[in-house]
Order: structure tokens, then sequence, then C-alpha cells
């Protein structure tokens, strides 16, 4: 059972290389939020290879500030994506805002409530809960966008629609990750797995984003 | 074990919960695309329809070519090449020798028969580009119809104008013609005894209004879709003009045509 996660987890981590080849495959024919994309899509390589050459060669006693760090870099491409891509009035203002806000969140987060070495749940949470309200700002511009209505061979839409069923299915178990630490190994197991799972399938959609050529 | 049991529940309750925010998500998704595709089904029928009109007019304006051709080819073979046809047979008789009389006689007839092949070629050429509007502009041709409507006494049209602009040669000859298309239906179609013609400006608009009490569009449907209307509507479109029915099942046909100075 415990290698069969184990397996399904080591997938879930290597699958971020399928979005970073197509992407790089890809160079020179990408648009500005497709380039960022790729940048997002590299940290998050770099991330994982990084907590996995800690965790294998033991440098620390976890590589938890590895992954809170990323969080907030994560967020701050998140951020600079959706500033590409939605076209409200004030949205400059109100994105630049928000991404401050939440840098300061998360060091307040870090020096009173969780700190480096341990999971930070409040920064992933909101994150979460943001990108959520970001993608469905991006589908309701869209459906008040006349005219435009082709979405296959629109990046940002599999990008949106990743982004969106990742932050709803994986919500949940950040809000309540203090109760699923402390859950029997095999809930944990069965919840890390379904994070997994959701991992992958957000990979893909980045795959796809990535995929389509917007410049010929 | 209560507390292992307890554990377990609530881990199943979480996967639960959150396999329902996934699909939740993922529902959002399929119903936007689902949204998309139908917006696409209707924008591309609209597009079929509005193609279909269009081809419609088209070969509604070529039907209409097609018989103005026919009868300007009537009209000249039946009038004028006959007429030519008995004057070139007087020519042929007209001879001195015939004596004078004859001869006087011949050339008299030779030269009614000119004046009658002149003044079918003055009409026909008339019908091609009304001299009077050419002469007068779009009111008093207009009013010179509602006249040639009265005198047949079938019929009674008023006709009103308030309008002083000047148009385009090309939008003064389409707005006649549609004159003359919306009586000529009427006479055909309506069995109406009288008829109301106003042509005013409204800003930057011309306006048109046509009333009769006749038997009205739903009654004579024949003449909603027939040629003449259609002829209508092509015109007033290269006008980027509009057409409004109002009254439509009411006693009688009241329109509103429009379009831009």
């Amino acid at each position: 059972m415990d290698s069969t996660y184990g397996m399904f987890f080591k997938l879930s981590q290597a699958s971020i290389l399928l979005p970073f080849l197509i992407g790089i495959s890809r160079s020179g024919k990408q648009s500005v939020e497709q380039l960022l994309l790729l940048g997002l899509v590299t940290l998050s390589l770099l991330t994982e290879a990084l907590g996995f050459y800690i965790n294998i060669n033991q440098l620390a006693d976890s590589n938890l500030a590895v992954y809170n760090i990323y969080v907030v870099i994560l967020f701050v491409f998140l951020n600079r994506i959706y500033l590409e891509i939605l076209q409200w009035k004030y949205i400059k203002l109100s994105l630049n805002i928000l991404l401050v806000s939440f840098v300061l969140f998360a060091l307040v987060n870090v020096i009173f409530w969780q700190p480096i070495h341990t999971f930070h749940s409040n920064t992933i949470t909101v994150s979460l809960v943001v990108s959520m309200v970001l993608s469905v700002a991006y589908f309701y511009q869209w459906l008040n966008k006349a005219g435009d209505l082709s979405w296959k061979n629109k990046p940002m839409f599999w990008f949106n629609s990743g982004i969106l069923i990742y932050s709803s299915g994986a919500l949940l178990l950040f809000v309540f990750i203090e109760r699923a630490l402390s859950s029997s190994s095999e809930t944990i197991g069965s919840l890390w797995a379904f994070n997994a799972f959701l991992n992958i399938m957000l990979n893909c959609f980045y795959t796809l984003s990535l995929w389509i050529r917007t410049k010929s | 074990m209560d507390t292992n049991q307890e554990l377990g529940d609530w881990g199943d309750v979480m996967l639960t919960a959150m396999a329902a925010m996934l699909l939740l998500a993922s529902a959002i998704v399929f119903i936007f695309i689902a949204y998309q595709k139908r917006l696409m089904r209707q924008q591309k029928e609209h597009q079929q329809k509005e193609n279909e009109y269009q081809q419609q007019l088209l070969r509604a304006s070529l039907l209409s070519q097609e018989k103005e051709r026919n009868r300007i080819g009537k009209d000249l073979h039946d009038e004028v090449g006959a007429v030519l046809t008995t004057a070139k047979l007087y020519f042929r008789h007209m001879n001195i020798e015939a004596g004078a009389a004859k001869f006087d006689e011949l050339k008299a007839k030779t030269l009614g028969l000119m004046d009658e092949t002149m003044t079918s070629i003055r009409r026909v050429s008339h019908d091609l580009r009304p001299v009077v509007l050419e002469r007068l502009g779009l009111v008093e041709a207009i009013g010179n119809v509602a006249d040639q409507v009265n005198d047949s006494g079938e019929i009674q049209l008023d006709f009103d104008a308030s309008f002083e602009a000047t148009l385009a040669k090309e939008d003064q000859l389409n707005w006649y013609r549609i004159v003359q298309e919306l009586i000529t239906n009427t006479l055909k179609h309506a069995q109406a005894k009288n008829i109301y013609l106003k042509l005013l400006e409204e800003d930057d608009t011309v306006c048109l209004l046509y009333k009769d009490d006749g038997i009205g569009l739903k009654a004579g449907s024949e003449m909603q879709a027939g040629l003449g209307m259609r002829n209508i509507e092509s015109r007033l479109k290269l006008m980027h003009g509009h057409l409004e029915i109002i009254e439509k099942d009411k006693k009688g046909l009241h329109m509103k045509l429009t379009s831009k100075k």
C-alpha cells in the first residue's frame, strides 16, 4: 500500500517535467502569459528537485522551508499571469495590492504563527482561495466578452481550468491540515494521494496550456 | 479503537468533501465549455440564416434585373421594332414615280411612325431613369407618380413631403423605386382604396411613411414574401436602411422606412 502511494507521489513530483519539456520545446512561439507560466513551471521543477535533494542527502531536518518560500514565489507568478489576462478597470492596482498584502501576510505568518521549518498551511490556504477567485473571475470575464467563443486554442483557458480544479480540490486538505496530520497513517496517505492526483491533473493542464502555439 | 474509528471516518468525510469540491470545479469548467459550444452553434446558425437572407436578396435583385431586361427587350421588340419595320415598308413603297399624292401620303404615315417610335423610346428611357427625377428631384418625382396614380381613378394617393435635403443620385433612384414598388404592391395585392405617403427628414435620417387601407400583410402574405418586398429590402440594405412594419395585424399596411442621408 505504502509503496503504491510512494510511486504515486513520485509520479506526481515527476509530472512537472512534462509541462517543462513542452514549454521549452515551444520556446519562441509563446505569449507573455505562457512565458510566465513556463517560469512558474520551472520554479516548481526546481523546488521539487531541491526538496528531493535535501531529503535524499539529509541536509536539513525537513525540506519544508523550500516549499514555504516556493508558495510565495508561486503566488507572485500566478498574480502576474492574472494581471496579463484580466482586463478590468483597476485590476492592475487590485492585483498589486493583493500581491503586497499576500507577501506581508506570509511574513507575519512566518514570524508569529508558523515558523519557517513548519508546514505553512495558512499561506497555502489563502493562496488557493485567491487562485479560485481569480480563476472564476477569468471565466466571468470571458462570458461577458462578446465575440470570442473559441476556447480550445486558448492557452489561458486550460491554465485557468487547471488552477480552478486544483485549488477547489486541494483547499479543504490545507484548511484542515492540522487535523489531517493527526489522523492515521492510512488517512494521511489517502489525502496526500488525492493531492498528488490533483497535482498530476494540474500539470496536465499546464502542459495543454504550454502546448498551444500562440505565435507562428 | 473508537478514536481510530473516528479518525477513519473523518478521513472518509474529508476525501468525500475534497472529491465533491473537485467535481464542483470540474462542473463549472464543463458548464463553461457547454455554454461556449451553445453560443458557437447559435452564432453559426445566425450566420447561416444571414447568408441565406443575403442570397435571397441577391436572387431577388438578379431576378428583378432580368425581369427589367425582358420588359425593355419586349418593349423595344413589340413597339419600336414593329413600327420601324412598318416604316421600312413605307420607305420601300415611297417612289416618286407613283405620284405626288401617294408619296405625300406615305411620307406623312412614315413621319407619324417616327413620332410614335420617338415616344416609345422616350417611354422606355423614362422607365430606365425617370427624367423628372433627374430634373426636379425626388419629391417632385414621387409627386408625379402620385398624380399618375390619382389620374387612373382606381385609388386615391395622398402624398405629403417635408423634405429639403439633397440625396445622392443613387439614393434618390432607390427611394423612387421603393415608392413605385410599394404602390405597385398595393395596387396588385392589397385591394386598397387609399394610400397615404409621407416623405420627411428626421435629423440625419430619411424617413418614408407608407400606409394603405387594404387587406394588410398578413392576408397578403404572398406580397410579404414576394419579389417586390425583397427588392425594397435589397434597396434599403444598399442604403444601410431599415424597414419597420407598424400595425401589421390591423387592417391595411403601415410601414416606416428609414435610411441615413
